[in-house]
């Protein structure tokens, strides 16, 4: 089942997903990034690169509930619940799924930008 | 809790009332209510009704598109038709037998031909995996010590549940991180056996072989610290590292090689070693394979 033909099929999806993401970070204007690599990829609410455990730290959990949850009520898991975790796409994922995955992600990231923008503004007046 | 999100978690709870009552029934017999920790978040967990495909449903009724896939175990998503087709077949004919069965040569055989290693020890979870594998390194090298990456989640044996996820003060300078239990009960004899370096910084590594010559048995890692920390485009980066951990321990005398572990195998048909992020020889694979062979 994991077969050449079946890795070539999730990696086409997972072009498919993180480019979908990408636009939609750049068209709300979220300050994020997206990272993939094979059947995984992750959004990563934070607007620099990750590098160790202690980058890590610092991204937003709040604002990162905000997207789980906001996914979850449109139907869609993105991910296991934790911002340490990613996404997974299995063979038997399909294109209408990613598209349904990238419209419940365009329904929440202004939200999340909004958000993100209004926590940025009051650490900064503090 | 800023407005917006707490709109998403009313509408959370709105939707999902039998979760929330059925996590009430597990907290009476089940620590946390879940069979895992990571399984546990507030307000309360999603329970699963059923599964097909690449969607499941919870006790509400609700339908999700899963990208969860048990953590990224079922690649093959859920019900795949092969793999029922497989299992159905084996049900009636004796699944568990506490001896040897010819299946396991096949299975063995498919993961030799899939990665460039030579013997396999099966087990049944990532953390069986990963203390196989640990135990192995220090039974050929006949040393203690471990090195594992502050932040890396590699089961939870006391080895592996050292610095998971450890918080300030307690974990020290980011160039020499402190050991910190991952929990209670994790005896002091194996936190002294467990070296923390700082992934992406090399020169960590570099630091505790020299501050523990002859005693490091094998270096643990995920070639790629989940895509958290970690880019594609870093592959490279990561083949030197691979390789600089090898003149490291051969500067230290350690001819058995480090490992690791992990969802390599959603990375490539060939795992880490196919994608090129990894060229060591020692793995642990604590996800389930799937092959072409159920099929058959």
């Amino acid at each position: 089942m994991l077969s050449r033909e079946n890795y070539t099929h999730i990696e086409k999806l997972s072009k498919k997903l993180t480019d979908g993401y990408r636009q939609t970070v750049s068209k709300s204007g979220l300050q994020a990034y997206v990272i993939s690599a094979g059947a995984n990829g992750a959004l990563m609410l934070y607007p620099n690169e990750i590098r160790n455990y202690r980058d890590w730290l610092a991204v937003d959990a709040d604002l990162w509930r905000h997207y789980w949850f906001g996914m979850v009520n449109r139907g869609v898991m993105p991910q296991p619940y934790w911002w340490d975790e990613q996404w997974t796409i299995s063979v038997q994922h399909t294109d209408p799924d990613i598209e349904k995955h990238l419209a419940a992600f365009a329904d929440v990231a202004p939200a999340l930008a909004r958000a993100q923008q209004e926590r940025s503004a009051t650490v900064v007046a503090h | 809790m800023y407005p917006d999100l707490q709109k998403e978690l009313d509408t959370f709870v709105r939707r999902t009332p039998k979760s929330a009552d059925a996590h009430k029934k597990n907290l009476k017999r089940i620590p946390l209510g879940v069979a895992s920790n990571y399984r546990a978040y507030d307000p309360h967990p999603i329970f699963v009704k059923d599964a097909g495909g690449s969607k499941f449903r919870d006790l509400d009724g609700n339908e999700y598109l899963d990208h969860n896939l048990c953590f990224g175990a079922l690649m093959a998503g859920h019900c795949h038709p092969a793999v029922m087709k497989a299992v159905e077949k084996r049900l009636s004919s004796g699944t568990m037998f506490g001896m040897p069965h010819d299946m396991e040569w096949e299975l063995a055989e498919e993961i030799c031909n899939r990665f460039p290693i030579e013997m396999v020890r099966f087990g049944n979870s990532g953390t069986e995996a990963t203390m196989h594998a640990v135990r192995l390194a220090r039974a050929a090298t006949g040393r203690d010590k471990i090195v594992k990456f502050e932040g890396g989640y590699h089961g939870l044996h006391d080895s592996a549940l050292v610095s998971v996820k450890p918080h300030a003060p307690d974990f020290g300078d980011i160039h020499a991180p402190t050991a910190v239990p991952g929990g209670l009960g994790v005896p002091k004899g194996s936190l002294a056996n467990v070296v923390v370096a700082t992934f992406n910084d090399l020169a960590t590594v570099e630091r505790r072989f020299k501050e523990n010559p002859g005693e490091i048995a094998a270096i643990i890692l995920e070639p790629r610290r989940r895509p958290r920390y970690d880019l594609p485009r870093e592959i490279h980066r990561w083949r030197f590292a691979a390789g600089s951990f090898r003149n490291a321990q051969i500067s230290d005398g350690l001819d058995f090689a480090t490992q690791s572990l992990s969802w390599g195998d959603l990375q490539h048909e060939s795992g880490f070693h196919g994608c090129g992020a990894c060229d060591v020889p020692r793995c642990a694979f604590p996800r389930k394979l799937h092959t072409h062979r159920e099929a058959q």
